[in-house]
């Protein structure tokens, strides 16, 4: 039995590429330029992840930015200098103002705990489906966002916490966009990736073939959230500000249009659209501000994906990958 | 007097929720599509008031304006972004109506910035009256009693007038309707005029109560809106006026007779029963629907 | 020379990739019950719901000639929109009955007549109706969906009498239902069709069809295999063995 996967070599020709490309970043082109491009990759980091649960298995989730939220928190509650908790936070408890952790450790933690939180999230949640799973998960949006302001000694509430330490540098964004890479392209070509697709084409047809649905569609959920926290305390460290507010349903939405033009499912396709539409958020930034026009690059998503859905729903890439990146394998037949 | 205070926030935020979540169940009764840009044109309908606020029309004429300009957005919504999309599976519409919703707020911002406005219904509105020794304007009656006449009138002509049944023979099963001859795109179309008209009118109202709109209005009341919709039965029309009072009522009574630290929770509370409707009954108080929904 | 009310003529229709009716050809003259017989997945409900245009015809032509017209020319019906093919005076039963449960009885009845502005006609009609089947009379303000299988199916057929079709097209209508009330179900058919309407009828039950039909065609796989009248079809061996159970 043959299958499509992403060829090694070329894998790895694009890593070192990618490589490259952050070391100039970083080397020669200015400080502006080298933040937009980590924006760049923290949106191919987000829109990959979101692609596992979205696109794989087909749960419409528009929750990413609630496990962002829960992940940066986290992330500068850890990392944030213990003389700052005591000015910004001085109602923390006790055990959590004495900490001061190293910036990737914390990280990792912060996408832990958002995975955790979308553990117990997911057991109720992700058994409705369709247009109500994505209601409720926006309705997680809010939640934790209410709960953000409302819990005033560990989040400093409506305010948020400023001046964070801007420690996400291009080189640790891009490793984890490759970290997540490696891990979307894993999954999608082992059983556990067929499994989801199989799932997302016809569920009751899965659970049939004893596929514990529940499991998997758990799993795939939890690894969207546990790299949206990563996306979440990175970009945290990069905007150096975290407030309840800062990641809304309009990213999510930002998203799903990545997800839905580059085609639910491919990981090349989900890559493409999110560099070109942030490349696009980033470029008409300025001009925006320039033309006191705001808003427009959001009215031009909105309206680009308008035109997709009307005249190809399908996305650019469907299910499969850029061809360059392909390679069959075959499968030895059992005996 | 306490409490008749609270009756009477319930009964208008309530008032308020059952007019914008009318038209969520119309046009999920029959298309099976959630619209998320519904919301919008609360908003819309609150900046179209402000401007014809200017014009110094008798607040009779204002009030058929509103209607009319809800109705006619609700017709260009549907003509432009949902007709081309008929028969496109579910996930698809409900990801355009969140691009359209997003599409409108962004064109408000463009506009009119994200500043609020100030917004100030004529004087007559502003009059109190003594009603339980608590002093009420005349807007929280108007509001009251225009959603129930409202709400009386499109229960009749759902019941009784030809037109009616068949929008309701639609929203059972397209396929035989059109069998009948019913033009099942006229149908939608007036599903999507009615229940613009009225989120328009809505979003008069609201400007008068909270005195101040901005493009972004629209979003959190049309979310909750959709709830009082799912509470009372998606599909049915008196369901989500029973789900839009329940709510309301919900809303104010979490907000009055809890402690005030917990007030920030009202907007969780709000969304974590959606969550706990849809998984416990989620055909809701009067729904019908055997859809697949978990 | 009988009239023709509807001519089929080699239709094509695929539905999806599947192509389910691959060459099919018959026609239906004023004052005819027309059969199609055949088994399970033939394509017999596919037919009828071409010709009132729920699916796309690939190829070929149906055309409508009615009859209260007829000096004009025969309509191409076969890409008109449904409610226009339902305006020309063509009705369909459908399979499974699919009255609106949530509607009262009474209001199925008067959506039938919903393209019809003739007040007073539709008044003598829903009376006919009610004459037909008295016990839609008894229960006409319940809800559609508490009556049982065999009301349902009279409901059916009176909500689809009620645009006066000259053409009834039934999509199995014995479909679920006790011996007895088909037998009721087939004698009121006969009744509507001694009253003035032509009729199409689409059976997996062939005896019954058989009997009444003045034309039957064996729908096979998507293609028309044998045409007759309805005794010539009952002595016909094939016919026999494989649909009347005769060994």
């Amino acid at each position: 039995m043959k299958q499509k996967s992403f060829s090694i070599p070329a894998m790895a020709i694009l890593g070192i590429l990618g490589l490259i490309f952050t070391a100039v970043a970083d080397l020669m082109l200015s400080s502006y330029i080298t933040s937009v491009i980590s924006f760049i990759f923290l949106y191919m980091i987000l829109a990959v992840s979101l692609n596992i649960t979205n696109g794989f298995t087909g749960l419409f989730s528009l929750g990413h930015p609630a496990f962002m939220s829960i992940g940066g928190y986290v992330a500068a509650l850890l990392i944030l200098p213990v003389f700052r908790k005591e000015f910004f936070l001085p109602d923390l408890p006790p055990w959590l103002a004495v900490q001061q952790w190293p910036f990737f450790p914390a990280i990792l933690v912060g996408g832990i705990v958002a995975a955790l939180v979308a553990v117990i999230i997911g057991y109720p949640v992700l058994r409705l489906k369709g247009h109500y799973l994505a209601v409720a998960t926006i309705g997680t949006i809010f939640i934790v966002r209410v709960v953000l302001k409302n819990t005033e000694e560990l989040t400093r509430g409506a305010l948020g916490l400023n001046g964070l330490g801007f420690l996400s540098s291009i080189w640790w964004i891009y490793l984890w966009l490759v970290i997540t890479v490696y891990v979307a392209w894993k999954l999608k070509f082992s059983s556990w990736g067929r499994t989801m697709l199989a799932l997302r084409e016809n569920e009751m047809a899965a659970s049939c073939l004893g596929i514990n649905t529940t499991m998997v569609k758990i799993a795939a959920f939890v690894i969207g959230a546990f790299f949206a926290g990563i996306s979440g305390g990175l970009w945290a460290h990069l905007t150096t500000v975290i407030t309840p507010e800062s990641y809304s349903l309009g990213l999510a939405f930002n998203l799903v249009v990545m997800v839905v033009i580059g085609g639910s499912g491919s990981i090349s396709g989900a890559l493409i659209a999110a560099g070109g539409i942030s490349l696009l958020v980033e470029y008409l930034r300025p001009l925006e501000e320039a033309l006191g026009m705001y808003g427009l690059g959001q009215i031009l998503i909105s309206a680009a994906l308008l035109l997709v859905l009307i005249f190809r729903p399908k996305g650019l890439f469907g299910t499969g990958e850029l061809s360059i990146l392909r390679k069959e394998i075959t499968y030895r037949s059992a005996r | 007097m306490y409490i008749t205070e609270l009756i009477i926030n319930g009964l208008i935020q309530g008032s308020l929720y059952a007019l914008v979540a009318i038209g969520f169940t119309m046009v999920y009764g029959i298309l099976r599509l959630i619209n998320f840009a519904h919301g919008d044109v609360i908003m819309i309908g609150a900046f179209v008031t402000l401007g014809l606020l200017q014009l110094n029309l008798s607040w009779p004429i204002l009030a058929i304006l509103v209607l009319l300009i809800g109705a006619l957005v609700g017709f260009t919504i549907d003509r432009i972004a949902f007709r081309p999309m008929r028969g496109a599976p579910q996930v698809t519409g409900f990801i355009a109506s969140l691009a359209l919703s997003l599409l409108l707020q962004n064109l408000g911002i463009l506009i009119f910035t994200a500043q609020p406005r100030n917004f100030f219904l004529p004087e007559f509105f502003r009059k109190t009256v003594l009603i339980a020794s608590l002093e009420v304007r005349y807007l929280s009656l108007v509001i009251i009693f225009s959603t129930i006449i409202l709400l009386v009138l499109l229960l009749l002509f759902v019941k009784k007038t030809r037109m009616g049944i068949a929008m309701r023979a639609t929203a059972e099963n397209l396929q035989v309707a059109r069998l009948m001859g019913i033009k099942v795109n006229h149908v939608i179309m007036l599903a999507f005029i009615i229940g613009s008209a009225l989120a328009a009118f809505a979003g008069m109202l609201w400007g008068g109560r909270f005195g101040q709109i901005d493009p972004l209005m629209g979003f959190v009341p049309g979310l909750k809106a959709f709830i009082a919709a799912v509470i009372g039965g998606v599909g049915s029309i008196a369901g989500a006026a029973v789900g839009g009072y329940l709510l309301g009522f919900s809303e104010v009574l979490f907000v009055g007779l809890l402690p005030s630290s917990m007030s920030g929770f009202r907007d969780a509370f709000v969304f974590g029963m959606l969550i706990i409707i849809l998984l416990v009954m989620p055909n809701g108080i009067f729904g019908t629907s055997e859809e697949e929904r978990a | 020379m009988k009239h023709t009310l509807l001519n089929v003529d080699h239709i094509q229709v695929s539905i999806g990739k599947t192509h389910i009716l691959k060459d099919i050809s018959f026609s239906v003259a004023k004052g005819e019950i027309v059969a199609l017989i055949g088994a399970n997945g033939a394509g017999k409900t596919t037919t009828l719901q071409s010709i009132m245009s729920l699916h796309r015809v690939q190829s070929g032509a149906i055309t409508f000639h009615s009859a209260r017209e007829a000096s004009a020319e025969p309509l191409d019906i076969t890409h008109w929109s449904t409610e226009k093919v339902v305006a020309s005076g063509i009705s369909l039963c459908p399979e499974g009955r699919q009255i609106f449960s949530s509607l009262s009885v009474r209001e199925n009845i008067i959506i039938g007549s919903y393209l019809r502005r003739d007040t007073a006609e539709i008044k003598e009609d829903i009376a006919y109706v009610y004459d037909l089947f008295p016990i839609l009379h008894d229960r006409q303000y319940q809800k559609a969906g508490n009556l049982s299988g065999g009301e349902q199916m009279m409901l059916a057929v009176g909500r689809a009498m009620m645009s006066r079709p000259e053409l009834l097209l039934l999509d199995e209508p014995s479909l679920g239902l006790a011996p007895l009330m088909v037998e009721k179900i087939f004698s009121l058919i006969q009744q509507i069709h001694q009253d003035g309407t032509s009729i199409l009828l689409v059976e997996q039950n062939a005896a019954k069809a058989l009997d009444i039909a003045d034309h039957v065609s064996v729908l096979e796989v998507g293609r028309l295999t044998l045409q007759g009248t309805g005794s010539e079809l009952k002595h016909n061996k094939d016919v026999q063995k494989a649909y009347l159970g005769v060994v």
